[in-house]
């Protein structure tokens, strides 16, 4: 009996041992899996070494597509990892794609390599994400800046709120905007080109929503594509800013 | 086997799973391959392979030019968003690399930029591997980065820069651009690169160097001469009126080590100018086209193809005569600005046509002899140029 009932107790405390070392090292050590450190890096700013980076993935990237179009800038996530190419068709590689993103928007440009460990834990968040959409998405960069016709001021402050206000905040008083550095629209911009006549104050505000920190301009603004903000939704934008220029 | 011991066995094949199953499984990217390269790989397999520079969309195009079939288009250059300007890529077939200027066409079309007085962008030269046209390195060199020769003999690369807002200058001596020499050029993809800075002349557009290696010759578009330049050194040899007429404006050029022949074509005297390979170059003769000249080849010991554009065409001449022998028009759906021919070694020839810099361009085979278009491959915005790997 003792033994049988001493063998049983020792099974018993066996069985406890295994399952709590086994479902120990399931989940309730500290150790996120690869997936869920991927989707904390979606939205850390840690992507990047630089000190100056305001900006995480999400700022830009929505992770499933909207039924309704998304006024971000960059496509979403959702099948990024099945599409055969990025930035509107000008970058065959994902891993380069991101690079890209932390390089130009996020300071740091130093690229991550796919044995990194931040690269493979994003990939594995990416790849957790699957199917999505796998076709690549149409970005179309307006290159020569023209001028553009009055909009409509009440279109306009809906699409800043969209469009505008996750990084400058709110129009005229910046009120949470993502940084000191981001500047409060329009008063800042024009204080900041005061020396140009009206009619090229409005081209540099044409300029840097289709532009950002591209072509030329610099900062760390993404560039908006005509498939996220039209030519006559950008004339509205301006207008509800208080129409800006001539 | 008792009950007993089979629940033991099967508590610790439940333990077994239960561990192996919060170990690395193949979606949590610790395990499977991260960023599998799904980009298109071009292995020459005995092909002969074409290179397309697509000036307007930012890519380079590669053809199978044995079936005359378009391999893939691969973006190229440093920004996603940027106009890179990608211009001509040389072959450096030892090396598997190629190399291909950057001209940031549109830097200072900027309302911002010009209102600030017009700062150019630098150019930069980048080595391509040629297995799937990956950045290998870089290499800044000035802005409007033109043309990149590259020498399989000597292993030395040169860039040069028709630099139009330095042609502007008041001062004689501030007009004149840079040409920048790379020895060796391999040094480009080993990131240890330097740039030798060479003033040489007022807007200096296309560059070839002799068969060694050892001499550059240089189109000098804004002084209408050619320069010869000792490619170790940097000194010029010496620099000759491009042409018979009173205004010639030199822009492409190409040598034909072999025949000891340099051609220069003049887009303003509708003409291409014969030279010898002399360090102080001589003219032979003189060529006059119908339109305005680009790239020609030789397709024979004294039979040269010149292709032109506007009109767009192209013409055959006796080189020794002067005699024009054949003339052929092409049609917007043909060959739209005819820009390079090339000729290779299975005496195939092939031409560049750039379209109208908004539509894709083509690359066209024809007939030696009659210039009829035999075949026609579609790429991409403003092609000029094309480096060819043989076998």
């Amino acid at each position: 009996m003792t033994g049988r009932t001493g063998g049983r107790t020792g099974e018993r405390l066996l069985t406890g041992v295994l399952l709590c070392g086994a479902l120990g090292a399931c989940g309730s050590t500290s150790e996120p899996s690869a997936v869920d450190r991927g989707r904390q890096l979606l939205d850390s700013a840690t992507l990047s070494a630089s000190n100056l980076n305001d900006y995480v993935c999400s700022t830009c990237h929505d992770v499933d597509a909207n039924p309704t179009p998304s006024r971000k800038t960059g496509g979403a996530l959702a099948g990024v990892t099945l599409r055969p190419s990025f930035w509107g068709g000008q970058e065959g590689d994902l891993l380069g794609a991101i690079n890209a993103c932390r390089d130009h928007f996020m300071g740091d440009n130093q690229p991550l390599a796919a044995s990194d460990e931040q690269a493979r834990a994003l990939y594995a968040y990416l790849q957790s994400l699957e199917p999505g959409d796998a076709r690549p998405i149409s970005m179309t960069i307006v290159t020569t800046i023209d001028p553009l016709p009055r909009g409509d001021a009440e279109r306009g402050r809906d699409l800043y709120a969209q469009a505008c206000m996750y990084c400058h905040g709110s129009m005229h008083d910046g009120r949470a905007r993502s940084s000191d550095r981001v500047p409060i629209l329009p008063e800042d911009t024009i204080a900041e080109h005061a020396q140009y006549s009206a009619r090229v104050q409005r081209l540099v505000f044409i300029e840097k929503i289709r532009h950002g920190l591209f072509l030329g301009y610099g900062g760390v603004m993404p560039p908006f594509s005509i498939e996220v903000l039209s030519d006559a939704e950008v004339s509205d934008v301006l207008e509800g800013l208080g129409a800006i220029g001539e | 086997m008792s009950l007993q011991q089979g629940c033991q066995q099967c508590l610790l094949a439940t333990v077994a799973v239960l561990v192996m199953g919060c170990s690395s499984s193949s979606r949590d990217g610790e395990t499977g391959e991260a960023y599998p390269n799904r980009g298109p790989t071009f292995e020459a397999r005995g092909r002969r392979l074409g290179y397309v520079a697509n000036r307007n969309s930012d890519t380079v195009s590669v053809l199978d030019l044995d079936a005359m079939t378009l391999l893939g288009s691969v973006p190229v250059g440093r920004g996603p968003v940027d106009i890179d300007g990608p211009r001509h890529v040389v072959i450096d077939a030892d090396r598997g690399l190629g190399y291909v200027a950057l001209s940031y066409p549109f830097s200072v079309q900027s309302p911002h930029v010009l209102s600030q007085g017009g700062t150019q962008r630098s150019g930069y030269v980048e080595a391509l591997n040629l297995l799937d046209l990956s950045e290998a390195g870089e290499l800044r060199v000035d802005p409007n980065a033109t043309d990149v020769a590259f020498s399989p003999r000597s292993g030395r690369l040169a860039v040069s820069h028709m630099d139009l807002f330095l042609a502007l200058a008041s001062d004689p001596d501030a007009r004149r651009a840079n040409l920048v020499l790379v020895d060796p050029a391999s040094a480009i993809a080993a990131r240890t690169a330097t740039a030798n800075r060479v003033k040489l002349c007022s807007a200096p557009a296309s560059i070839a160097f002799d068969g060694e290696g050892a001499r550059l010759f240089v189109a000098c578009t804004g002084e209408d001469t050619v320069s010869v330049v000792d490619s170790q050194s940097g000194n010029v040899l010496s620099s000759v009126p491009a042409g018979a007429a009173v205004v010639n404006k030199p822009y492409a050029l190409v040598t034909d080590p072999a025949r000891d022949r340099l051609f220069v074509a003049n887009q303003v005297s509708y003409a291409v100018s014969v030279f010898d390979m002399n360090d102080s170059p001589n003219l032979l003769n003189t060529l006059h086209v119908l339109g305005v000249p680009m790239f020609p080849a030789l397709v024979s010991d004294t039979v040269l193809a010149v292709p032109f554009q506007n009109p767009s065409g192209a013409s055959l001449f006796d080189v020794d005569t002067g005699e024009e022998l054949v003339q052929v028009a092409f049609s917007e759906t043909e060959c739209a600005n005819p820009a390079e021919f090339s000729l290779t070694r299975d005496s195939r020839l092939r031409l560049v046509c750039e379209g109208d810099h908004y539509r894709p361009g083509a690359v066209v085979e024809l007939d030696p002899e009659t210039l009829a278009i035999t075949a026609r491959v579609t790429v991409e915005l403003y092609p000029e140029r094309m480096g060819i790997l043989e076998p």
